[in-house]
């Protein structure tokens, strides 16, 4: 198998994983940092993939990105709401904005399930044509899914060092320390689930539209892979200061896609894919912990060799 | 530092374990000259029609090899509905060279369409109701573009004249379909349009899983519905064996837009004969691959849609009698056939 | 400075419903430093907790430097009110660092503004004054401290904008000796620079004579004793818990409360 191949399949690995990282700084936002477990991901990923492609069809790809990330706002703004001002758990209020959305996402789709992209203009036939120019079209997706990711992530760094940033950081650490420095942990909980999911929706455009078609599905599972994600960029990078922590959250979701493209060339049936997810997972996270643990298993096996012997 | 360093080496190693690694589905079955056409064919969902596409689809291609001494070299995956799995498993088609493409179902179809804008490969679909409105070809007789294939379009008009032919004092039917599909959004527009224009009342009752589509039976049951119309949709289909018994009890006769309906318990399936679909799709696949035929100009192939399919035990428990029946429908049909409830095709061959 | 002015409040647990705060009256005038004592239960960390807005009263009113904030949230009154806790834990947030919990304490700028340099000296000049090396340790992550340095810590964010009133709830309880008395210390020359008006709840009763110029005890929702001045210079230990057993009829016998 050619290098061109694997350089192929390496590119669409990237890609995707581009994409779905924006899903996956997401809820580095709203988990890692704000401590809340946002379980209107899927459905907010929908959203944003089904008005990117309801704007773009009506002629505006470029429209469609900041309108995506507005439908994200609203989404997160009610989550919020949810469970900040109605009583409602946390898991819940996601939970049910996720089954709300649903009826939302076929609405403007305009009842039926499924938008064909393939005539319409997007952010990425945009970019590929003015790529032709210096011969890099082949490449298109990977430039606008890199410079989105590029220009979500500084902007994550720089929010986070700022007062609001750091006021949702200490809302998800220690919500009692944020009301004795006056500041309100209702909003920064709103504002923080925001931008989460304005991120989220942008994942969802991209997606739908570098795919060039989107249906009810496709946000499918969309938080499980995210958290998988993050899971395996906290084992490689979580420990470092913040820019860091971010970029791997990338990679987390590159390593995931990657993880897939392997098992898919060993020819695993599709459907064996999310039990090898769930290893990588698992592996990602036990493998450091186990070793941590190492030698403290060794000291009691020698111990109880010892006693072993004493009493032999 | 160490553990990028790890990172990076296992970067190259998996690099290198897909450059080692090839597809090794079973082994191509070649015969005299030995040339070999790689297909990659991809299902959207697990459900028995689709299914019965891909199988016929493969025993077809096996036999023109065998008639023309080729090879094909078939890769099989199913996505279960993940976008982004979908978008692996045809670049991994790609990164194979794969010769020709075939999604089975409109998802599948549109994201291949898609994957091959820029390297051309033809791409035939099997089992699309809508392949001008889903935009995967410019018109029937001739799509334009490397994308073509075989549709299930189902002529509704014609199960609903069966329906009135068994009962002709229907007054209220039932339109039992999932939202989300694509498949059924025609098929129901037009169902609407014909009991509008005869006078007939009819309710929708939607469900997106199979616990809602049991919900949903429920209630048209309690509705006191005369009949159940449910065109070719992957939702409903998977639910049928959730709910035959139950509109058995009730006495309300479920027709459908396929036969796989009818082999799970529902009174009749009326439309597309899968399998004569997945042998044509095949036929096609070959043409182009083999002989030179052009997927711009290869008409999309839609299939009269006349065969019904009739459960004889739910004939039975509704009190229907099948001769009559039968004789009813005759009108209406290229042909009439029996089938009893089982779980796949090959259990009532 | 703070106005206290009859506040009752009830909980319920269970199908039981307790009277927390039973008409609680209260005059702190600028510059007080007042003791509380009292058993558990008496009420202390409830009206500390009334004042500073964790929850709203049944009924009374509360007014801080003559505004009423009655019906204020918590984190409004923070602006003037500086609190600290038992738990050395609660004060600061543990996956930050030092520099970052102050930044976030000082509450100056705009949401979007980061921090300065000038704060940064500010904060530097602050913490070195704790003499205890944390002004070399701003980058890192406030969960490796220690309960003493992080009360410490607390102690500096509660006070970098000298509050208008400072609440102190035990706040050495959790430390070890050593440390207690070093942030005593602390808090005494803090309170003494800005002048500030605070109220100190302590489990030591030499303390609460020591200390201050002013003590209170509480007894089952109510305060019952208020001495200032010479009467309560002339008060030992013993003559507290006598007048304790006048008052509630039952003896003191919380062993915490003897210990020095």
């Amino acid at each position: 198998m050619g290098l061109d191949q694997i350089l192929a399949l390496l590119q669409t690995a990237l890609e995707l994983g581009l994409i779905s990282s924006l899903t996956v700084l997401a809820l580095f936002l709203s988990y890692s940092m704000l401590n809340v477990c946002d379980l209107s991901t899927d459905g907010c990923f929908t959203l944003g993939a089904v008005v990117g492609a309801a704007v773009a069809i009506s002629g505006h790809p470029y429209l469609s990105i900041p309108a995506a990330m507005l439908a994200g706002v609203a989404s997160g703004f009610i989550t919020a709401i949810l469970q900040t001002k109605m009583g409602v758990n946390s898991l819940l209020a996601g939970i049910i904005v996720n089954t709300g959305l649903y009826s939302v996402n076929i609405a403007i789709m305009g009842g039926s399930s499924i938008l064909n992209m393939n005539k319409a203009d997007t952010v990425f036939t945009a970019v590929k044509s003015a790529l032709a120019k210096i011969n890099l079209s082949e490449q298109y997706k990977l430039a606008v899914a890199a410079a989105a990711v590029v220009i979500i992530a500084v902007l994550l760094g720089l929010f986070l060092k700022t007062r609001l940033g750091l006021a949702i950081r200490a809302t998800g650490d220690n919500p009692d320390m944020v009301r004795s420095s006056s500041i309100n942990p209702v909003f920064t909980t709103i504002i923080g689930l925001c931008v989460a999911n304005s991120f989220t929706a942008l994942s969802g455009c991209l997606l739908a539209q570098a795919q060039k078609s989107v249906n009810i599905d496709i946000g499918g599972g969309m938080v499980t892979i995210a958290l998988a994600s993050l899971l395996i960029g906290n084992v490689f990078l979580g420990k470092k200061k913040m820019p860091l922590r971010i970029a791997g959250m990338v990679l987390g979701a590159f390593v995931f896609r990657l993880v897939y493209t392997i098992a898919l060339r060993f020819n695993m049936p599709a459907f064996m894919l999310k039990l090898v997810s769930s290893v990588i997972v698992v592996a990602a996270i036990s493998i450091p912990y186990i070793k941590q643990q190492l030698p403290l298993i060794k000291r009691r096996l020698e111990s109880r060799k010892r006693e072993g012997n004493a009493n032999a | 530092m160490k553990k990028i360093f790890a990172f990076v080496l296992s970067i190259i190693m998996a690099a290198a374990c897909m450059a080692a690694c090839s597809p090794s589905n079973p082994a191509p079955t070649s015969d005299a000259d030995g040339k070999t056409v790689k297909v990659g064919i991809c299902n959207y969902v697990d459900d028995a029609s689709l299914n019965q596409i891909v199988e016929n689809i493969q025993a077809r291609l096996k036999e023109i090899g065998g008639e023309k001494g080729v090879a094909f070299d078939v890769s099989y995956d199913n996505c279960n509905a993940d976008a982004n799995l979908l978008t692996q498993i045809i670049s991994n088609f790609i990164a194979d060279d794969v010769d020709i493409m075939i999604g089975v179902a409109t998802p599948v179809a549109m994201a291949m369409q898609a994957a091959t804008e820029d390297n051309g490969i033809p791409v035939v679909f099997a089992a699309v109701s809508d392949p001008v409105g889903a935009g995967l070809v410019e018109s029937m007789e001739a799509p334009g573009s490397n994308v073509t294939g075989t549709s299930d379009y189902l002529d509704t008009a014609a199960v609903m004249q069966l329906i009135t032919a068994a009962d002709p004092d229907v007054k209220n039917i039932a339109l039992l379909y999932d939202i989300g599909q694509d498949s059924s959004t025609a098929a129901i527009a037009h169902a609407k349009e014909y009991l509008d224009a005869n006078g007939i009342a009819y309710g929708e009752y939607t469900g997106t899983t199979v616990d809602e589509v049991t919900l949903a039976v429920q209630a048209l049951i309690a509705d006191g519905v005369d009949a159940v119309f449910t065109p070719t949709d992957n939702t409903i289909m998977k639910s049928e064996l959730s709910i035959y018994e139950m509109l058995q009890e009730a006495g309300i006769p479920h027709y459908t837009g396929a036969d796989s309906f009818a082999l799970n318990g529902a009174f009749l399936g009326y439309g597309v004969d899968y399998a004569a679909l997945g042998v044509e799709t095949a036929n096609m696949a070959a043409s182009i691959a083999l002989g030179g035929a052009k997927p711009a100009d290869t008409a999309v192939k839609t299939f009269d849609n006349g065969c019904a399919t009739i459960n004889t035990e739910t004939c039975e428990k509704l009190g229907f009698n099948y001769d009559e029946i039968c004789k009813a429908f005759e009108p209406f049909c290229t042909k009439i056939q029996s089938i009893v409830t089982a779980e796949s095709f090959d259990e009532v061959k | 400075m703070l106005r206290v002015d009859n506040i009752t409040k009830s909980f319920s647990v269970g199908t039981e419903t307790r009277r927390a705060l039973d008409g609680v009256s209260l005059n702190v005038k600028k510059g007080d430093f007042i003791t509380i004592i009292g058993a558990n239960g008496a009420g202390k960390s409830t009206l500390f907790n009334a004042i500073a807005g964790s929850f709203i009263t049944d009924s009374g009113t509360i007014s801080l430097d003559g505004r009423d904030i009655t019906l204020m949230s918590e984190y409004k009154r923070a602006h003037s009110i500086g609190r600290l806790f038992q738990d050395p834990m609660r004060g600061s947030a543990p996956g930050m660092t030092i520099e970052e919990n102050l930044a976030l304490a000082a509450g100056s700028g705009k949401w979007l503004s980061r921090v300065s340099k000038r704060d940064r000296e500010l904060f530097r000049e602050k913490v070195s004054m704790l003499g205890m090396g944390l002004e070399d340790r701003f980058d890192q992550s406030v969960g490796g401290l220690s309960g003493g340095q992080r009360q410490a810590l607390t102690l500096i964010m509660a006070t970098i904008n000298p509050p208008k009133l400072l609440l102190l709830d035990e706040h050495t309880a959790a430390l070890d000796p050593g440390a207690a008395e070093k942030i005593l210390r602390v808090t005494d020359s803090i309170i003494r620079e800005h002048n500030l008006t605070c109220l100190m709840i302590t489990h030591n009763m030499q303390s609460a004579l020591e200390l201050g110029n002013r003590t209170i005890m509480m007894d089952k929702g109510k305060i019952v004793t208020d001495v200032s001045g010479n009467e309560r210079a002339a008060l030992t230990v013993n003559d507290l818990l006598l007048r304790f057993r006048e008052i509630s009829g039952k003896a003191l016998d919380n062993d915490r409360m003897l210990l020095i």
